[in-house]
């Protein structure tokens, strides 16, 4: 079933049509002007594009922390734009898991207790929700620092537990917003192939705002935005010159 | 497609009362992991509410000492002169006076009492002033309940006199030897027996108090033509003090005043005429200066500093109202913590003073319940300053570095 879904994948996040703008100062201002794209089960797929492009914006309207203006987003079946604000809390909270560019752990608690959030939000019991953490801590291979606070860490360890707490709770869809833009190199391309390795299978769409072209091999389609449009959908070899 | 699918039980209330549990932990340890913040939030409100409990119970026990005749006398209505304007400044009146108020209908008693300062000498030759108080010979009406030694009607006994615990601790301290029942004063020299020593509330005067009968108490004085300072008055039964007030004062032309409202009148004339709630208004404002600017601000900040971690659990799906409730509670609890601490040193120090009895100290369950509203009032108004950001706050924020 499983290897059947990675041979058919089905696309599971579609956006057509989505327009979003902001109001700076007197002028408004389009970042998305008419989105078309879509991300297939089981896949990475990353988005690529110059700065001010509507990355970050897309990513966000994706994982349903903003509305867009005009278009639909339809993620697992989700009418995005259509839920309410209790929906989008229980949307979020249910399905989609975080990976933010700046790690965003909260410094006064220990990499564990970090991790359990998640799944306290879900209302999982501390127990359930300690154990999911460890379990998923020692799949990024963290579980002998599960007391240890972020600030104890380095920047690729802090990154992993990111991707911990991105997953502790089996969301759908894995947001990551520029995951190796804080880590060296090396560190980077460890940590993308950590989350493929642990992340990406059926039922699970992976998407990826990054600009770090040396880990755009991992993609299995790479999304190019420019302007606030999607320029083209592409597999990594197709991009080459890019 | 419904949102909530059966597999998920995020809706179900034992859901969320766990997120609510687990939530609360976690905005706790945020707050309590975060020491030094902790520490200076916990500090100012402590500090905020010593200052204010202290001074203000140092004030209430100064306007005590203010009424100290008042509350030791303890009667339903006070009859004096028209100028009286508080306790300790009485204006003579007629002896006749007296006669007047007992003619009054609704009258159950009236007895007389003499207030005066004395010079009483110690065996060792030093003086000290005293508050002399003459009782009614015959019924000893005003006299304190609370007698620490002795017996109330020794005072039947030749120059007899009661002082109160703190003239005790005095005339011990001056005469170098312990003074009680049985030793001998002089007051304007004639003899005076201490056959009683009584609990009462001191005098904001300085001195202890003395009381004996209202005969001898004249005899003790240099005399004049008008020696009575009150009438002490009782209603009779299905009278109020306040209505026989009323009407001793409109029939007599004497002012007159139940015992509350003369307590009060005495209270606001030092308020009127002293700078003693200016100097601990002041102090009392710096408290709430103090934890405002502290605690306040390091509040703020403490929230301010958190918002993007804010931002990443909203964007996780904490919906507004548990992230408020989170902020909230994490106010209510360095509140609640911080008015603990600084009520403990309050109480701390006025156990202190209690013991020496300087400075007054007297704190009404009013003035905790007032301090904590202060308190709480301070990491509401921080809270909800800060929670104001935090609505605005947008969860799409925690994408941007």
């Amino acid at each position: 079933m499983a290897g059947d879904t990675l041979n058919h994948p089905r696309p599971v996040i579609e956006l057509h049509g989505v327009t979003k703008g902001f109001q700076s100062g007197d002028q408004w201002v389009p970042v998305l002007k008419g989105v078309e794209f879509q991300a297939m089960d089981g896949t990475l797929t990353m988005i690529v594009g110059p700065s001010g492009c509507g990355k970050t914006t897309l990513l966000s309207i994706i994982a349903g922390t903003l509305h867009p203006d005009a278009g639909h987003v339809r993620v697992f079946g989700h009418e995005v734009e259509q839920l309410d604000a209790h929906q989008l809390n229980s949307f979020r909270a249910r399905d989609v898991g975080f990976v933010f560019q700046q790690f965003h752990l909260i410094s006064t608690l220990t990499v564990q207790e970090n991790v359990m959030i998640p799944k306290l939000i879900q209302g999982a019991s501390e127990g359930a929700a300690a154990k999911a953490a460890s379990d998923v801590l020692e799949q990024v291979g963290l579980s002998h620092m599960v007391k240890r606070r972020p600030n104890q860490l380095s920047g690729g360890e802090q990154q992993r537990v990111a991707i911990a707490r991105g997953l502790v709770h089996q969301p759908r869809v894995l947001i990551c917003d520029e995951p190796t833009s804080a880590l060296d190199s090396e560190t980077g391309k460890k940590i993308v192939k950590l989350i493929i390795d642990i992340a990406r299978r059926p039922g699970r769409c992976l998407v990826i705002v990054t600009h770090d072209s040396r880990i755009y091999h991992y993609a299995d389609m790479i999304a190019q935005m420019e302007d606030g449009v999607i320029k083209a959908m592409q597999t990594p070899d197709q991009l080459q010159g890019y | 497609m419904p949102i909530v699918n059966p597999a998920c039980n995020l809706s179900c209330s034992c859901s969320k009362n766990r997120q609510t549990a687990g939530m609360y932990q976690i905005a706790l340890k945020m707050l309590l992991g975060d020491r030094a913040k902790y520490l200076t939030l916990l500090t100012g409100l402590a500090f905020s509410t010593l200052l204010i409990i202290q001074q203000a119970s140092i004030f209430c026990g100064l306007m005590l000492w203010t009424t100290g005749t008042v509350l030791n006398i303890n009667v339903p209505v006070w009859v004096m002169d028209p100028k009286v304007a508080q306790v300790e400044d009485p204006k003579p009146m007629r002896d006749t006076d007296l006669t007047l108020v007992r003619s009054v209908p609704g009258v159950d008693w009236a007895v007389p009492l003499y207030r005066g300062v004395a010079q009483a000498r110690l065996p060792d030759g030093s003086f000290q002033g005293a508050l002399l108080i003459g009782l009614d010979q015959n019924t000893l009406i005003g006299a304190p309940p609370d007698l620490h030694a002795g017996n109330l009607f020794d005072l039947y006994q030749n120059n007899a006199i009661l002082i109160d615990e703190f003239g005790q601790r005095l005339l011990s301290k001056q005469s170098g030897r312990p003074v009680g029942v049985g030793d001998v004063l002089e007051i304007n020299d004639r003899e005076a027996k201490i056959v009683g020593v009584v609990r009462a509330y001191r005098t904001f005067l300085g001195g202890p108090y003395i009381f004996t009968t209202y005969e001898r108490a004249l005899q003790y004085v240099p005399g004049s033509r008008k020696m009575l300072s009150y009438v002490l008055v009782s209603p009779q039964a299905g009278t109020s003090a306040d209505e026989l007030a009323q009407q001793i004062q409109q029939q007599t032309g004497l002012k007159s005043r139940s015992n509350d409202d003369f307590w009060w009148e005495t209270i606001d004339w030092y308020m009127a005429n002293t700078g003693i709630p200016i100097s601990f208004g002041t102090t009392v404002l710096l408290g709430i200066v103090v934890g405002i600017a502290v605690s306040g601000q390091t509040f703020y900040a403490f929230v301010w500093e958190n918002l993007k971690n804010f931002a990443a659990l909203k964007a996780m799906g904490l919906s507004d109202s548990k992230l408020t409730a989170m902020v909230l509670l994490q106010a209510f609890t360095i509140g609640g913590l911080g008015y603990g601490i600084g009520a403990g040193l309050a109480s701390i120090f006025g156990y202190m003073t209690l013991e020496k009895q300087e400075p007054p100290f007297h704190t009404p369950w009013q003035l905790m319940l007032f301090a904590l509203g202060v308190i709480i009032t301070i990491c509401v108004i921080a809270s909800l300053i800060a929670l104001r950001r935090l609505r605005q706050l947008d969860p799409a924020a925690v994408f941007r570095s």
